[in-house]
């Protein structure tokens, strides 16, 4: 599904009379007025994509006037005036034929934001983008003008290059729905862009459970949620991070978890996998006594304390601990614990080992626990111990048991650690249970894999391209329109409503740009009564905005 | 200006009718719903009403309502 205008132009007689341009429609049978752009407009080939016509005017006309223009010709169009759409609403029958997603573009920032991310997630990113080459083309633009970026062979660049080197160039988003049937955003730091993506693109916003991202998952899926268009989607890669995000008022509409794929490698057996752990870890607990794996999302301070809390009331435990803050800053002090962080090549590949060593896996349901890792460490056939304010999730149902925990405030728990250790011991005595969730673990393996992540993607893509096709939206905010998205205030961890200047990358509060929209279409008397009928305290602000970002 | 105001045509109940026969009135809310989803996402309209409304189930109420007419109409 691209984004083409495709109209067909009505015979017509085009004159000027008194200074002014008219254009008579032959077939409407009526005499409508016309400025200078939209008479050369109806000189166009209006079957060609809109950025083909752009790029002919553009030597005569400035970009915005252009779409202005278009914008007038479709206005006069949904009249039955000078042009008549191609494309109209499909019928029932044809809704559900299934659209084909033959290009993804997929903006290479994401790549420049490596060292902000845990290993893991990058990692993910790979075999994802791998996995999805095989059913989709994958493309990313480079519009600077500058080298290529460095990216993956599976995915191509497109380079934009400037015509003139005076000339201005269109931002990223401009070509964005220029050839693609969706747009997926990697980055966990850019949001912006998508304001101004086309409209009829679906985009996907993925929402990654990074360990070095913790509240900001929701401020990104805030912003994300108030920018979306009906055909767009947020995709969480666990259920834990879909509730909490809920909880967070973002919107439900065109949220989808799929849980990302795994990589298992041949089992070794779990005594040996003890003997190389103690070996290689230089810690020979691991071969003797019965092994925790812990995969923490914690924060660092939090982490530490449920660490050392949980090893000294339980001596005769063994705990690997995957943390990747903790394992470069924490001084551990227990010495039936070992940090663990997979930074590289080498240490993820003794990875595998540390899992068949455990017998049991205990992870905080919450964002920055890489789900991943925890369905990677399961895998080799180990239960889970799931420390949670929901419900057991979905992706290991069957498989662990629940620790149910209050919260606390942003996505902190309160873990209680008495019945922590108390489900861990339980467990771990309890072989006939332990080995029912085992078995079911087992089964993640062929059950989580890249292709499956990959083909569930293209689906959304596919659903969201045909719902896109049979619905027509209103035309997209320009980058001089307020935002009204909610300001997610990380300091009280609270959302409330505000708004968002493109131009000066700054928050203000929502009244006065309210104001501002509503009178560029009606009088200040319409504006003034309703905020009258709304008891708005604060009335009408004319002042200029703070900011709230700083 | 004068034709735009027609969009809102509020009255002193602030209702506002919006067709040209006054067989029903349509509330304020629905007007600036459907004059604000002209140039803004409903995510945008939905926080809006919700900061105006104080009530957030009202305002998603009012968003699909509005949505229908909309639809209704084109």
């Amino acid at each position: 599904m691209k984004v083409q205008t495709k109209y067909r132009i009505h015979q017509h007689h085009k004159f000027e009379h008194g200074g002014k341009k008219y254009a008579a429609d032959i077939e409407s049978d009526t005499v409508v007025e016309i400025g200078k752009v939209e008479w050369a407009l109806l000189n166009c080939d209006l079957m060609q994509t809109i950025y083909a016509i752009v790029k002919g005017l553009k030597s005569q006309f400035k970009a915005e006037q252009i779409f202005q223009g278009f914008e007038r010709l479709e206005s006069l169009s949904r009249r039955g005036h000078l042009l008549s759409p191609t494309e109209g609403t499909v019928s029932g029958q044809s809704r559900q034929q299934e659209v084909s997603i033959n290009k993804l573009l997929v903006p290479f920032q994401f790549a420049l934001e490596k060292n902000d991310l845990d290993s893991v997630t990058n990692e993910n990113r790979y075999h994802l983008l791998k996995a999805l080459s095989k059913y989709t083309e994958l493309e990313t633009i480079n519009v600077t003008g500058d080298a290529a970026p460095e990216i993956l062979d599976f995915v191509s660049v497109r380079t934009i290059k400037k015509e003139k080197e005076k000339e201005r160039s269109f931002p990223l988003s401009w070509y964005a729905g220029d050839g693609y049937d969706g747009i997926l955003l990697l980055s966990q730091f850019l949001w912006y862009d998508t304001l101004c993506y086309s409209q009829k693109v679906p985009i996907l916003h993925c929402v990654e459970s990074d360990r070095s991202l913790q509240d900001r998952v929701l401020e990104k899926a805030l912003e994300n949620s108030t920018a979306q268009k009906p055909t767009d989607m947020i995709l969480t890669k666990a259920s834990w991070l879909t509730d909490w995000l809920l909880e967070c008022t973002v919107a439900p509409e065109g949220m989808y978890t799929i849980s990302e794929g795994i990589t298992v490698v041949e089992p070794i057996g779990q005594a040996l996998a003890k003997q190389y752990t103690a070996a290689i870890t230089g810690n020979p607990l691991f071969a003797k006594q019965p092994v925790v794996g812990i995969i923490s999302g914690f924060k660092p301070n939090a982490g530490a304390q449920v660490i050392s809390e949980l090893a000294t009331s339980n001596p005769h435990l063994t705990f690997f601990v995957y943390d990747s803050v903790l394992a470069e800053h924490y001084q551990n002090e227990n010495s039936n614990v070992v940090l663990f962080s997979a930074d590289d090549e080498e240490t993820r590949s003794v990875l595998p080992i540390f899992f068949q060593a455990l017998d049991l896996v205990c992870f905080p349901a919450i964002p920055g626990t890489s789900p991943s890792l925890v369905l990677e460490a399961m895998a080799y056939g180990t239960p889970a111990v799931v420390l949670s304010q929901y419900e057991l999730p979905s992706e290991i149902d069957g498989a662990g048991v629940l620790v149910q925990c209050p919260s606390e405030a942003g996505s902190d728990l309160d873990i209680p650690m008495g019945q922590v250790s108390k489900a861990i011991n339980q467990l771990l005595k309890d072989t006939k249970r332990r080995g029912k969730y085992a078995q079911r673990a087992k089964g993640f393996a062929a059950k989580y894999t890249w292709e499956r992540t990959a083909q569930e993607i293209v689906g959304l893509f596919q659903q969201s391209a045909a719902r896109a096709k049979v619905h027509q939206y209103p035309s997209a905010p320009t980058l001089s329109s307020p935002i009204f998205c909610r300001y997610y205030d990380p300091r009280t961890g609270t959302a409330y409503p505000s708004t968002y200047r493109q131009e000066t990358k700054q928050f203000e509060p929502l009244e006065n740009a309210l104001a501002e929209v509503l009178l560029k279409s009606h009088t200040p008397a319409e504006v003034e009564t309703v905020f009258k009928h709304c008891q708005c305290p604060e009335g009408l602000h004319t002042g200029n905005g703070h900011n709230l970002k700083g | 200006m004068g034709q735009k105001s027609v969009v809102l045509n509020l009255n002193t109940r602030y209702e506002k009718p919006v067709n040209p026969l006054n067989v029903f009135n349509q509330p304020l809310e629905d007007g600036l719903v459907l004059s604000l989803l002209k140039e803004h996402t409903s995510r945008e309209v939905e926080t809006i009403l919700s900061e105006l409304m104080d009530d957030e189930n009202a305002a998603k109420a009012i968003l699909a309502k509005c949505h229908g007419f909309i639809q209704a109409t084109a």
